[in-house]
């Protein structure tokens, strides 16, 4: 009677562990199926290399360097800029646009990692240099917008796009400052990247992880040239915004794809 | 009415009432605060737009304890409470400028908090486009508060006694940027200002005497343009015509464009007798040197303006200057 009692809770004790375990073997069942149904994804790492002129000299923080054509001697403390809405396109036109993709890029945070991406050969990768005017006009933003991250001007609401400070004995009180931004035109500083990758593509798969690497000329900004002399600070929206957010987008170029 | 429903209910039963009742929860929890809070029937729909912050009781008492909180200035000694006083409409103590951290004087007049709710653009040049957002400039202003929003973020964090606030509004003790400023525009979307003797008229629950209606008659013909009803404000930023001593450009130093030179945000009249001095710099000390700017501006009669103070005094909602639940509170230190 006793063994029974045993035996039959013992059955119950099995029953009740198929039960809970059944659903686990089937779930991991449909994972594996599913990916086969559904188009494959994979994942692109963009690598930024900041560099200094045309001829890509390294570009140094906190280290005395001779901007190449207004020969202003420049010391860099901070370079923080934003590169968003980042869509990748593929040779016959078709295109995928990343969600929510917001990156606070610098010197030393100089990856970014598209993730999700529909497998796929990609010949260009357009992004702005900046934040879309509707991130910056609907509130308290998380992540790389976070108000706290030092971008956000808090008396005209709007984000930052491109903000470099430093010393220079040509800038008036030593000390240049450039704070660039702005979303309504005509005083808009939002630029559009559009880069082709040199004819070649970025293959997306599910067991790749591909790296696209790409050159920021910091010296750009000061390109016409901007002479510190003239201009040493900015930190509103204004016509000077608008053209050094657009020579600093045309300093932003493809290098190359390591697959 | 939860706990009468639950009786003979088998334990299986129970559990499913715990994945349905957090659903039921959200609309039984606006019940509950339809009687402590709700905006005025008779106003326009509201302009605040963040869907993911619906007024709840714990976060609207959050947001007036984040108010009050003196912590939240470099010196720990201004809250915003100190230059937005309940007496004064949420204007300052009629100063002219406001006295930030340090004895520095902010750049122009403390405007009042009320019907905040309705504000598409907040400060006098309608600089800042979100509620959400508005406090990071009084909070980082290096005449107001000081402190890099960061660090007012930690200082909250760090206030063990905040964390049961917090658990109570957000149901945990995440204390970032985002649980912060929600609850600090809960509070604000709260300071409605339609109970004075204006609004029991417009609502025919008394009448107007015969000064203040000859009064509503001058308003209605010279101000309600820009102080258009019931907010009394069309919250755009318009240039009101009158000399400008200061320096200071107004719009034009949000848009930088020309024709915005001047232009400052519409102040609504709500309140307009308690909160003097007026205008953005507070240049004028007493309502009746505002009324003579503008009796050369519109041709008014001396018995015009006399009118024109009588309806204006009928705009102090003295409801709303006593409200208990606005008042200030410390709970950390009783």
């Amino acid at each position: 009677m006793k063994n029974t009692i045993i035996w039959l809770s013992r059955a119950t004790r099995w029953a009740a562990l198929t039960i809970i375990a059944l659903p686990l073997l089937f779930s991991s069942c449909t994972e594996e199926e599913k990916p086969n149904n559904s188009p494959k994804v994979g994942n692109l790492t963009i690598e930024i290399d900041h560099v200094w002129g045309m001829d890509q000299k390294p570009f140094l923080m906190n280290t005395p360097i001779v901007h190449p054509m207004s020969g202003d001697t420049m010391t860099f403390s901070l370079i923080k800029y934003y590169l968003s809405n980042f869509e990748l396109i593929k040779a016959d036109g078709s295109s995928y646009k990343v969600p929510n993709s917001y990156f606070l890029v610098s010197e030393t945070d100089n990856k970014i990692e598209l993730k999700n991406i529909p497998m796929g050969e990609y010949t260009a990768v357009n992004f702005l240099v900046g934040v879309d005017s509707a991130a910056n006009n609907s509130g308290l933003q998380q992540g790389a917008l976070n108000p706290s991250n030092g971008m956000f001007w808090s008396w005209s609401t709007g984000y930052i796009f491109i903000r470099v400070e430093g010393t220079s004995p040509q800038a008036k009180n030593n000390t240049f400052l450039f704070h660039l931004g702005g979303y309504i035109p005509p005083y808009s500083a939002i630029q559009k990247k559009n880069m082709i990758l040199g004819g070649n593509s970025v293959s997306i798969k599910p067991d790749a992880a591909p790296v696209l690497h790409i050159k920021t000329n910091v010296a750009r900004l000061w390109h016409g040239p901007v002479k510190l002399a003239d201009v040493s600070v900015v930190h509103s929206i204004s016509d000077l915004s608008v053209s050094m957010s657009a020579n600093f987008r045309d300093g932003i170029l493809f290098d190359h794809i390591h697959q | 009415m939860n706990a009468l429903s639950l009786k003979g209910l088998t334990n299986g039963r129970i559990l499913l009432l715990v994945f349905i009742l957090p659903l039921i929860e959200t609309s039984c929890q606006k019940n509950a605060t339809d009687s402590e809070f709700k905006f005025p029937a008779d106003f326009p729909s509201i302009q605040y737009k963040n869907l993911e912050n619906q007024l709840t009781p714990q976060k609207i008492h959050l947001g007036r304890v984040l108010f009050y909180d003196p912590n939240l200035s470099s010196t720990r000694t201004i809250s915003c409470g100190s230059c937005h006083a309940q007496v004064h409409g949420f204007a300052d103590h009629n100063l002219p400028k406001s006295f930030g951290v340090h004895n520095r004087i902010g750049m122009r007049n403390s405007p009042a908090l009320q019907n905040l709710a309705w504000n598409t653009h907040f400060m006098w040049d309608g600089g800042i486009t979100h509620l959400d957002v508005m406090p990071i400039a009084p909070i980082t202003d290096v005449n107001e508060m000081d402190l890099p929003l960061g660090e007012a973020i930690e200082r909250i964090r760090e206030n063990k006694q905040y964390h049961n606030l917090f658990k109570k509004a957000y149901g945990d003790t995440i204390i970032n940027e985002k649980t912060v400023l929600f609850a600090l525009s809960q509070f604000m979307l709260t300071l409605v200002s339609d109970q004075s003797k204006y609004d029991d008229v417009r609502r025919g629950k008394t009448n107007f005497n015969q000064i203040e209606s000859k009064g509503y008659q001058v308003f209605k013909n010279h101000c309600v343009k820009c102080h258009s009803e019931p907010l009394l404000t069309n919250n755009q930023m318009e240039y009101n015509g009158l000399t400008v001593k200061s320096k200071d450009l107004g719009r034009f130093r949000i848009t930088q464009t020309l024709k915005d030179t001047f232009h400052f945000k519409v102040p609504s009249l709500r309140n307009v007798a308690l909160t003097y001095p007026y205008m953005h710099d507070g240049s004028f000390s007493n309502l009746d040197q505002v009324l003579k700017a503008y009796q050369t501006k519109f041709q008014l009669e001396n018995h015009d303006l006399e009118a024109l103070r009588a309806f204006l005094n009928t705009l102090t909602d003295h409801k709303f200057i006593s409200n208990l639940n606005h008042a200030e509170i410390h709970p950390f230190n009783p």
